[in-house]
């Protein structure tokens, strides 16, 4: 299925086709997709293919079939690629980092090779994205002295610095408090205001609160795309909930002490329950199947 | 505490219109804020400061005292964990080499077979995953690729040069067989290089082509056929060098028309 989220700004990223293969396992699979300005939440169970995809769309893995276009050009080609490169912010999903650097000098690091060579604007851009992501006070100490969750940030900061107008975040979200989650929104908006972000998650919470488009991924295939409200909403009418098993639903689990939630097919006099983004995920990766 | 100097005019203006020196501009904020009396003469001096020539103070400060110490290319190459071993290691090999063939005596062309492990294992470790402080975040940047690879493995492996050189001199071995080692080393190296675009793990073809090369090496005069000092005159030889020249030309061709592979994450 061909997914589109662009409007009249254009398409900053296009695929056709694209698959991807690790011997037997198809990890991604004819995946056609064309995006536009504002974020996008890739959506999926673990083993989905989200960071395949995402890796792809970074220039780090090229497909094995279907063609690519980042920001109107083709990655296939050694001078588009750099030239894409220059122009993107990836976050891998395990980031690693040097920890003998203080967040200062990684950041300064990525943007050397990100091909900045004006060190004092290095360090002033270094010292802003830091800022942006909430480390403004910590940027002076060793990476290894920080918590798990500073230490993503310092990677989303990486992966900020030089104002990038295509971004790729695998799991940006892991490790951050809801406060910093809603920090994490408005540092996106910023950049989905001139350009693209990507982003992958297993968790529907954040697709809701961070992205304005979600494609729900399974098995290597777009399975469903549409705004998170949309994704709710696939789930209106078909979700209730009772004491005892219903044989009717698709998926059915506890929410408290003797209370069962379902989505599928409800029985006749089933009362329907406000159907949220998680129910609508549920039932269309269940309806994929 | 009775300040026993003030500060001159110019400098107090310089310092209140912004145009100071960073350094000086410091020194003179340091002094202000502990003597009344120039304190005094600068509120009646006539220039207005604005808070951008604060901020423009602050950030000129800012970044001479951040500026990282250490240049780009030494960053790019030394600062990773992964790199300093492999400098390390290559170094303590080639240190240990006089001692090792003291020690085992001369019936082995150890030097032969040993010093140009030391560049290849150089072009090695630059592919490996340590030698990249970014990790994957790096492949995603325009400097990804063979450039930055075959920076650092050329960083590692100059040092290893002089080291390599002296130490055969220390030995007293004769220049031809000290400069011998060279071309082989480059050839070994270069051939690592080229194993790196490819699927084939370059650190494995590293360890297999380093053994290789030293048995071969030390075969015949282990089995004693061939004394020592004959097999490391056939390698210093003008042929033995020009097939090792070759070798090492084709292998860098080959991995120049191959970059594209480098530009890549390796495995899933």
């Amino acid at each position: 299925m061909t997914t589109t989220t662009h409007t009249a700004t254009g398409t900053l990223l296009e695929t056709a086709g694209i698959t991807k293969r690790f011997g037997s396992l198809t990890a991604v699979d004819d995946v056609d997709l064309g995006l536009g300005r504002g974020i996008v939440g890739v959506l999926g169970p673990n083993g989905a293919g989200k960071t395949t995809l995402l890796r792809i769309l970074a220039t780090v893995l090229a497909p094995d079939r279907g063609s690519l276009s980042l920001l109107g050009l083709d990655p296939a080609s050694p001078t588009a690629r750099t030239e894409v490169r220059r122009r993107l912010g990836y976050l891998p999903q395990s980031p690693r980092l040097y920890t003998g650097f203080t967040p200062l000098e990684m950041v300064d690091y990525v943007a050397i090779l990100k091909e900045h060579t004006d060190a004092a604007w290095r360090r002033r851009e270094a010292a802003a994205v830091l800022e942006a992501v909430g480390l403004g006070d910590r940027m002076h100490k060793r990476i290894r002295t920080l918590s798990g969750g500073m230490q993503q940030r310092v990677a989303l900061a990486s992966a900020l610095v030089g104002s990038p107008d295509l971004l790729v975040l695998d799991e940006p979200a892991t490790g951050l408090d809801p406060e910093q989650r809603i920090a994490l929104r408005s540092v996106l908006a910023e950049t989905a205001h001139r350009g693209c972000v990507v982003l992958s998650t297993h968790n529907t919470a954040e697709v809701a609160a961070l992205c304005q488009h979600v494609l729900v991924m399974d098995r290597g295939r777009i399975c469903w795309s549409g705004t998170p409200a949309a994704l709710a909403g696939e789930a209106e009418g078909r979700v209730w909930e009772s004491d005892v098993e219903e044989p009717t639903a698709l998926r059915s689990w506890l929410t408290g002490p003797g209370t069962r939630r379902h989505v599928g097919t409800p029985p006749a006099g089933a009362s329907p329950a406000v159907p949220t983004v998680d129910d609508g995920y549920l039932l269309v990766t269940r309806l994929a199947r | 505490m009775t300040q026993t100097w003030h500060a001159d005019e110019e400098t107090l203006r310089s310092w209140a219109t912004g145009s100071a020196a960073p350094l000086l501009a410091a020194s003179v904020e340091a002094h202000l804020l502990r003597c009344a009396d120039c304190r005094r003469r600068t509120s009646t001096l006539s220039v207005r400061a604005t808070p951008e020539d604060s901020v423009r103070r602050w950030e000129a400060l800012a970044d001479r005292i951040d500026r990282p110490r250490s240049s780009r290319l030494l960053r790019l190459g030394l600062a990773t964990p992964g790199l300093r071993t492999a400098w390390l290691a290559s170094l303590l090999l080639l240190l240990a080499l006089p001692v090792v063939v003291t020690v085992v005596g001369g019936r082995l062309p150890l030097f032969m077979a040993l010093a140009p492990v030391a560049p290849l294992a150089a072009v090695a470790l630059a592919y490996g995953r340590g030698a990249e402080p970014a990790g994957e975040l790096a492949l995603a940047t325009p400097s990804a690729g063979l450039r930055v690879v075959a920076a650092r493995a050329v960083l590692v492996a100059l040092t290893a040069v002089p080291i390599g050189v002296g130490s055969a001199l220390l030995l007293g071995l004769p220049v031809d067989i000290a400069l011998g080692w060279l071309l082989p080393g480059a050839a070994l190296a270069s051939l690592v290089a080229l194993a790196g675009t490819s699927r084939l793990d370059p650190a494995v073809v590293a360890a297999c082509l380093g053994s290789t090369w030293a048995v071969a090496v030390s075969w015949p005069a282990a089995l004693r056929r061939v004394p020592a000092d004959v097999v490391s005159e056939v390698l210093a030889s003008a042929p033995s060098q020009l097939t090792a020249l070759a070798i090492a030309l084709a292998a860098v061709a080959l991995t120049i028309v191959r970059r594209d592979a480098v530009a890549y994450r390796r495995n899933a």
